[in-house]
């Protein structure tokens, strides 16, 4: 076994590799900091550019780029408080006020150290039990969904406030939100106003950047403070 | 500006009638019990119960928050007409982008939003054209997402 590690380590410490893996992991650096372009985007993108390179390059270059967007979504969201990939959008508060105190190294620091070790975890956890997760998750049907569900939905009325009777509401609005377009059992369309560009639904990056990049540009024009308003 | 629990309370009560009256008329599916309806209708109940909540508590803090407290940028025209600005380029985009196009409207939005937060007019037409050239590229051209061409469809590359 230790043989085949050995070798795969080999393969990936090529100088050519870590290259195209330095290269992926700025590309990536961009795309996540860029509020609205995603881990998908950043991938989606890259994909066409790996059908020129031998497999390896092509896979470390995908999974840098990917690793590397979901980190950065922390940048703006640290540093402007708005998250640059909806991954981010869960402590962007925190890590703002974070910044506000003057301790933006620390906050995206603390992001890169802990997303670094997930990623890690996760691998090990795949190399080591990945047969018996897919197991698990073909055995997954709509009942496990819908507890899974549930128990996530939960979890946010009793994370976004002290006060879980505006959780509750916030997450009723949310999910009213969601209810809109054809995605329905009967698919009929919900809440579009006839509007074909609504059947769709309402996607999760338009959504994030409403309720986080537009809100911020109003706390902006609103802020009424002398110091914040750069000379104006 | 921030309102009561009671006032958010009243107009959670609206929107949650609105919800049913609008999913009362759904169709239904033939022998099932569950219709599109159905999910709307208990998100709208849930907002119904979560607003007359709001209302009473609103109502029993009535003395301590006021119905509605503006804060300071209200009494300021450059802030309003700031946040107005804000709100007004999103409708604008959404009213006019199809018709007049990405370039047009890119370019007003933006001149308009650097003179409402006190950019200099030149300046601010100056850094307005080349953003609106910038984001054409990248996302015209890079990342393919259709910009509407508008008034240019004529000229579009």
């Amino acid at each position: 076994m230790w043989e085949h590690f050995a070798q795969a380590f080999s393969m990936v410490f090529e100088p050519y590799t870590i290259l195209v893996m330095v290269l992926a992991a700025l590309y990536g650096l961009f795309v996540g900091a860029v509020p609205g372009l995603t881990a998908t985007m950043a991938t989606a993108l890259l994909v066409p550019v790996t059908f020129f390179m031998a497999p390896i390059p092509a896979i470390a270059a995908i999974v840098t780029a990917t690793a590397m967007a979901i980190f950065s979504g922390d940048v703006p969201g640290c540093l402007l408080r708005i998250p640059g990939t909806p991954a981010s959008a869960a402590y962007t508060d925190e890590a703002f006020a974070m910044t506000k105190k003057g301790q933006a190294e620390l906050a995206l620091g603390a992001g890169l150290v802990f997303s670094a070790i997930g990623g890690l975890f996760c691998t090990v956890v795949l190399i080591l039990a990945a047969p018996a997760l897919a197991d698990i998750a073909l055995r997954f049907s709509s009942f496990e969904y819908f507890w899974l569900v549930l128990l996530g939905l939960t979890c946010a009325v009793f994370i976004t406030s002290d006060r879980p009777l505006k959780g509750l509401i916030t997450l009723l609005l949310g999910l009213l939100v969601a209810c809109v377009g054809l995605g329905n059992p009967a698919g009929h369309p919900r809440f579009t106003l006839g509007n074909t560009e609504l059947m769709g639904g309402i996607g999760l990056i338009p959504m994030m950047i409403g309720m986080f990049a537009i809100s911020e540009i109003l706390r902006f024009a609103a802020d009424t403070r002398p110091a914040n308003r750069g000379g104006a | 500006m921030k309102l009561s629990d009671a006032v958010f309370g009243l107009l959670l009560l609206a929107l949650g009638a609105v919800v049913i009256a609008v999913v009362s008329s759904y169709p239904t599916i033939a022998a099932q019990r569950v219709g599109p309806a159905l999910f709307p209708g208990l998100i709208a109940l849930g907002l119904l119960i979560g607003g007359l909540i709001l209302i009473v508590r609103g109502w029993r803090d009535r003395v301590i928050v006021p119905w509605l407290r503006f804060e300071p940028w209200v009494r300021s025209p450059r802030h309003v007409a700031g946040v107005l600005g804000v709100i007004g380029s999103i409708v604008f985009y959404i009213v006019a982008a199809n018709w007049l196009g990405f370039f047009l409207t890119s370019l007003i939005i933006l001149t308009t939003s650097f003179r409402l937060f006190g950019v200099a007019l030149g300046r601010s037409i100056v850094i307005a054209a080349i953003a609106t050239i910038v984001i054409h590229f990248a996302f015209y051209k890079l990342l393919r997402v259709p910009l509407p061409w508008g008034v240019f469809t004529n000229y579009a590359w």
